[in-house]
């Protein structure tokens, strides 16, 4: 086995701490952990959105000939009426993420877990899934019929095709951006990915509660996404060790 | 109805929904270039010259309750009135079952053509031959010069041309009742209607004193693959001329059988279906029955994200009638293909590039073909 050199071992180092320091960043400040660390902010609050119709029902002009198996509906029958409703929680469907220019010159590492884009009960799983610059989503179908996910969003183009149930296709997002997902065969379902430079965004629990984390001190725009669009901005400026509260009630919709 | 009636009624479905009730408007406009040879064929549009055309469809559905609904599409184009095709008020949920029921204007239980028929998608322009392709019995077999055995019928004039009936008359849209539903990998429905499956009726009024009868059984063994089996009978003429020798109508009735099947995995998807169907008529030797074949193929695959390319190859055959000690085919054999790519503008914004060729095998204008481009968008 070839002997390794002093110097490679020291390169080596540097790199692997480079390319997993923002990476650390990126996972610790995904987490909701409580409080700040000193050299950070903080920035949480709650979403109060009561004006917003949250019922998801399934599109009727689907449901006329989805129940129509009868006609090659490919038994959507069974599954049209029974969705439990997650697709209206608002876990699924808000994002609470940064605007900087600053925060956009990264170096930033995505996660090594690729998360998942549900398709169940006829919705996608959740709504809106926000992911950094390279990362790998999987799109499992959870129903015992077919899909078709697909995306013509110019940041990203892709036709997965049809795959049965448990099965799973995977793509990777190599451009930041908005991605418009949809079913090319149940034409109510719709999801958006939000493809962003930094790791700077959270998704909110049921109750409406997000924590954003180890924030840099600095000025930016805190942006509130609902389902298929940014719904409120609010600028603020943190500094290390803040625990700043902002709360969004939607007054400022955009 | 009339105009004002229907502007009405959009109007009022764009009037704020009462607190427990979603209405929701949607639709679909085509617009297109079309040019087809200068034949005699039926299926010649527009005598061959080149020309434009538009479609437009708009879908209002009302949910009065989770379990009640309310649908209606309404369809205009270049060359037909407004129509109502469907409206119906749709029960779901009846029972722990899952057995649903509609009344009103709907499309009948038969084949599976589904949303196919609308042209965002439609994977090509036209129908299957079997839906559109009019057949005819020569004027020689009737009994009388006014009567016509198998009846003119030009309701939904600018798809297929010309006289005759059609196999699968387009949508199948009829006024009646039907029960559907679900169990496990079992699809079923039952429909009375006032019309059967060759001859649809865009009024409430009967042409007989029968009513059409719709049974179908489908069946789904593994994802992506659909089997079907459909049954239709009833009386069909048209009480338009007295009938020498018998004047009960629904004596001369239709039968129909068919099967159909759709499969798909992965990028290509494959839907065919066969039709075999008979028509007691009163010809000059007396009463036959007519027989006749239907089938189409078609599949699609998609090259590339936005980019497929689709062929479909249906067509008709024909059995024989007797006349005067002689026997022959009572209409001309028909096979078909149209092929053609579609291009994705935007998710619902699709461009398409279709040819159609027909053979017609026998008579004077065995050849026909037609050149489509479609723009259609969905909204």
């Amino acid at each position: 086995m070839p002997k390794s050199r002093p110097g490679n071992s020291v390169t080596s180092f540097i790199l692997l701490h480079l390319a997993f320091t923002p990476l650390m960043i990126a996972q610790e400040a995904a987490t909701t952990e409580k409080g700040a660390s000193p050299s950070y902010a903080e920035i949480h609050g709650r979403i109060s959105l009561s004006k917003r119709d949250d019922t998801h029902p399934a599109n009727m002009r689907d449901q006329m000939f989805g129940m129509y198996s009868i006609h090659g509906g490919n038994g959507a029958s069974s599954l049209i009426g029974s969705s439990p409703g997650t697709a209206g929680r608002l876990s699924e469907r808000a994002v609470v993420y940064l605007e900087s220019d600053d925060l956009n010159q990264g170096p930033y590492a995505p996660g090594t877990k690729s998360p998942s884009l549900d398709q169940k009960n006829l919705q996608f799983h959740p709504q809106v899934l926000p992911v950094m610059v390279g990362t790998r989503v999987e799109f499992p179908n959870r129903d015992n019929l077919f899909h078709n996910v697909f995306s013509y969003s110019q940041a990203k183009e892709f036709d997965l095709g049809r795959y049965p149930k448990d099965d799973s296709r995977s793509v990777t997002f190599d451009r930041p951006g908005v991605v418009r997902v949809y079913c090319d065969i149940h034409s109510h379902m719709s999801a958006t990915i939000l493809v962003l430079k930094h790791p700077y965004f959270t998704s909110p629990d049921d109750s409406g509660v997000y924590v954003l984390s180890r924030v840099p001190p600095g000025r930016y725009k805190v942006v509130l996404w609902y389902d298929r669009d940014p719904v409120e901005r609010k600028s603020v400026e943190v500094k290390a060790g803040e625990d700043l509260q902002l709360d969004f009630t939607n007054q400022g919709r955009e | 109805m009339t105009r004002t009636g229907i502007i009405a009624l959009l109007l009022y479905s764009m009037l704020p929904p009462a607190a427990s009730a979603q209405v929701l408007l949607s639709g679909e406009t085509a617009a297109q270039f079309y040019k087809s040879a200068v034949t005699q064929s039926p299926r010649a549009v527009n005598s061959g010259r080149p020309s434009f055309g538009w479609d437009t469809r708009l879908f209002i559905d009302g949910e009065v309750t989770d379990n009640v609904t309310a649908l209606a599409n309404i369809r205009a184009t270049n060359t037909d009135a407004i129509t109502f095709d469907y409206i119906a008020v749709r029960l779901t949920d009846l029972t722990p079952l899952g057995l649903n029921f509609q009344a009103g204007k709907f499309d009948l239980p038969f084949g599976n053509l589904g949303e196919r028929r609308f042209p965002r998608k439609n994977l090509l322009y036209g129908l299957p031959s079997i839906y559109e392709y009019r057949m005819a019995l020569p004027d020689h077999f009737s009994p009388g010069p006014d009567y016509r055995v198998i009846p003119e019928r030009e309701i939904l004039a600018g798809a297929g041309q010309g006289r005759g009936m059609r196999l699968l008359d387009l949508g199948m849209y009829h006024p009646g009742a039907m029960v559907f539903g679900s169990a496990g990998v079992l699809d079923y429905a039952f429909a009375v209607t006032t019309g059967t499956v060759s001859t649809s009726s865009y009024s409430s009024d009967n042409y007989n004193s029968d009513l059409g009868k719709v049974a179908r059984l489908a069946v789904t063994p593994l994802t992506g693959l659909t089997i079907g089996g459909a049954y239709a009978w009833g009386a069909y003429m048209q009480a338009v001329y007295p009938i020498p020798g018998n004047d009960n109508l629904d004596s001369y009735t239709e039968r129909a059988a068919e099967v159909d099947l759709e499969f798909s995995r992965g990028h290509a998807v494959l839907d065919g279906e066969a039709v075999y169907s008979t028509f007691g008529v009163p010809v000059t030797t007396g009463d036959q029955n007519l027989h006749v074949l239907g089938y189409y193929v078609e599949g699609k695959y998609t090259l590339i994200p936005r980019l497929y390319a689709a062929l479909r190859v249906s067509g008709l055959e024909f059995g024989n009638v007797r006349s005067g000690g002689i026997e022959q085919q009572w209409d001309y054999n028909v096979v078909e293909w149209e092929g053609g790519l579609g291009y994705f503008v935007d998710k619902d914004v699709l461009l398409k590039a279709v040819r159609r060729e027909t053979r017609i095998l026998g008579g004077s204008g065995p050849k026909d073909n037609l050149t489509v481009v479609q723009l259609v968008v969905a909204y």
